[in-house]
């Protein structure tokens, strides 16, 4: 995509601007799309003693010279019973109706889906609302009656820390593994771009779980990343 | 292309050429410790001398002798004058740009270091030595090769060939400069039996034996193996060869980047006084000088170039 992957001490702020070391002299930096926790990104600002940040960076971005997706402090949105308002929202500010339908989720904060949801444990996927990575949630079909009952627990203690969907049956794709090759699990992460217009990055992660019968596709857990390929039945105007 | 980048390309191709070199050099110490001869010679106190590691190798061993000088150089990894140390940060430097080599490169690098820990054991006993040697500068031959056969010609590149000479020509000098340190006993004469395997011995490692004969024919004289090493640009590791295609490839970044920098003058004027230096010019000023005022301006140059481009 022609972007650079940098590292904090590539970057420098002189006068509120962001500039990049290149072998061609500072480049100034208008976007950046981190990837390092907001306590990380600026030892001025936020935990002094980072040393992946960007001395200054905060400042820079306060003074409207560059932009940071996602912003900080974004990361509620990442609350995933956040998404179950996602329709809510469509409606209230734009005042249309949702094209792509939400995956049903209950949120189990609410008495009649944290009912729902414990009767229907070893159906459903239920996962921490602050969780990330595939970490401390349960697929329901894939677990036993003892880790079943154990995340009962858990959820009764804190209903509002949890949210619980039905199990999606994802694709699988044919998968080189050490005895051959194999069906695994698979995803598409999509990336669209929003600007002056909406944009689809031709092409997209797709990450596969490397674990027989698994769903959990993180790479965080073993899970890994396949070419994507992207059918065109039109021909691509950038190419001549 | 961002500066760290560069810094982890031209490092990169620098250490690897730094362990051939390092094995070159504990190589003339092999090939002068089974010469015919008496006691009192110092080849081995030479070698360490020329690693620029001196105090480290004395903060550890008492004497230097073949078995102590092959083990600090070629076995152990607590200090930069060590073989295994420079493949590890060979392939620690092209590990972080890995996108930016070719698979060829890479692979090479990344199978050196696997297969180092097996080679060094094996080269725990004398007798093995001279393989593990063999071992190393084939290593960094085929690193050579699949660089110059696969890689684009861009900036990537240049970087990675201007650390590569810039390193090479250091050595080369360094090579030169044992015979400085290598004195001979009282009784032997210069030009005598001593003197003449000493030259051999140089000439020897930098794999360049066939070349004298072919630019020189007749014996071995010193003065002549001196001018060929530093002063001959059609030996590729003359310091005048090196230099010449640091000038080039500084150049063809210039041309890219569409920006001449302080490298390049200083490296012009480098290269100019060695395409104009006479032998005699060498010998006047004394070899020892003469490529210790080299190392020191070939240090100051890449310097320049480290603050031109890689930071």
């Amino acid at each position: 995509m022609g972007i650079d992957l940098v590292e904090g001490r590539d970057l420098y702020v002189d006068e509120n601007v962001v500039y990049m070391r290149t072998t061609q002299g500072p480049r100034r930096v208008d976007v950046i799309y981190r990837r390092i926790d907001d306590a990380f990104i600026d030892p001025l600002t936020f935990n002094p003693d980072s040393a992946l940040g960007v001395p200054g960076l905060m400042t820079a971005y306060r003074a409207g010279n560059v932009v940071l997706a996602n912003a900080v402090g974004a990361g509620v949105a990442d609350d995933k019973s956040v998404y179950t308002y996602v329709p809510d929202m469509i409606r209230f500010y734009l005042s249309e109706e949702p094209i792509l339908k939400n995956v049903p989720t209950y949120r189990c904060s609410e008495e009649d889906d944290l009912k729902y949801t414990l009767e229907h444990l070893s159906e459903l996927v239920v996962k921490e609302v602050h969780g990330s990575g595939g970490y401390g949630m349960l697929v329901g079909p894939a677990s036993t009656k003892a880790e079943i009952a154990a995340y009962a627990e858990r959820l009764k203690a804190d209903p509002a820390g949890f949210i619980a969907q039905p199990t999606l049956a994802l694709s699988t794709v044919p998968t080189y593994v050490e005895r051959g090759i194999a069906p695994r699990h698979v995803d598409l992460r999509p990336f669209v771009l929003v600007g002056d217009e909406v944009r689809i990055v031709p092409g997209g992660l797709t990450r596969v779980a490397l674990k027989e019968g698994s769903l959990i596709v993180n790479s965080s857990q073993g899970g890994g990343t396949k070419d994507t390929w992207v059918i065109n039945d039109r021909p691509d105007p950038n190419e001549k | 292309m961002l500066s760290r980048t560069a810094d982890h390309l031209y490092w990169m191709s620098r250490y690897v050429e730094r362990a051939e070199s390092l094995a070159r050099l504990l190589e003339i110490g092999h090939r002068l410790a089974i010469m015919p001869g008496e006691d009192d010679r110092n080849e081995w106190s030479s070698t360490v001398i020329i690693t620029r590691c001196a105090e480290d190798f004395y903060n550890s061993y008492d004497e230097a002798n073949e078995a102590n000088v092959t083990e600090f150089i070629g076995l152990r990894n607590d200090h930069p004058a060590s073989i295994p140390v420079c493949l590890e940060n060979a392939r620690t430097n092209g590990r972080a740009v890995r996108v930016a080599l070719t698979t060829s490169m890479w692979e090479c690098l990344n199978s050196t270091w696997i297969d180092l820990p097996a080679q060094r054991q094996k080269a725990e006993s004398a007798s093995n030595i001279v393989d593990y040697l063999d071992w190393v500068k084939e290593r960094s031959m085929q690193f050579t090769g699949a660089t110059t056969s696969t890689m684009l010609r861009r900036d990537a590149y240049f970087f990675v060939m201007i650390g590569m000479l810039l390193e090479r020509a250091d050595n080369t000098a360094s090579l030169l400069d044992v015979k400085y340190h290598l004195l001979l006993p009282d009784h032997e004469e210069i030009g005598g039996t001593l003197d003449f395997y000493q030259w051999s011995a140089i000439l020897r490692a930098v794999t360049a034996n066939r070349a004298y004969y072919s630019l020189y024919r007749g014996a071995l004289k010193p003065w002549q193996i001196v001018e060929m090493l530093t002063l001959r640009s059609e030996v590729p590791r003359s310091l005048v060869g090196c230099l010449g295609g640091v000038i080039d490839y500084l150049g063809r970044l210039s041309d890219m980047y569409g920006e001449r920098k302080e490298s390049l003058r200083i490296a012009n004027a480098l290269y100019a006084d060695l395409a104009y230096c006479r032998t005699d010019d060498v010998f006047k000023q004394g070899l020892h000088e003469f490529l210790t005022d080299f190392v020191r301006r070939n240090n100051e140059l890449g310097e320049q170039i480290q603050r031109d481009y890689l930071i």
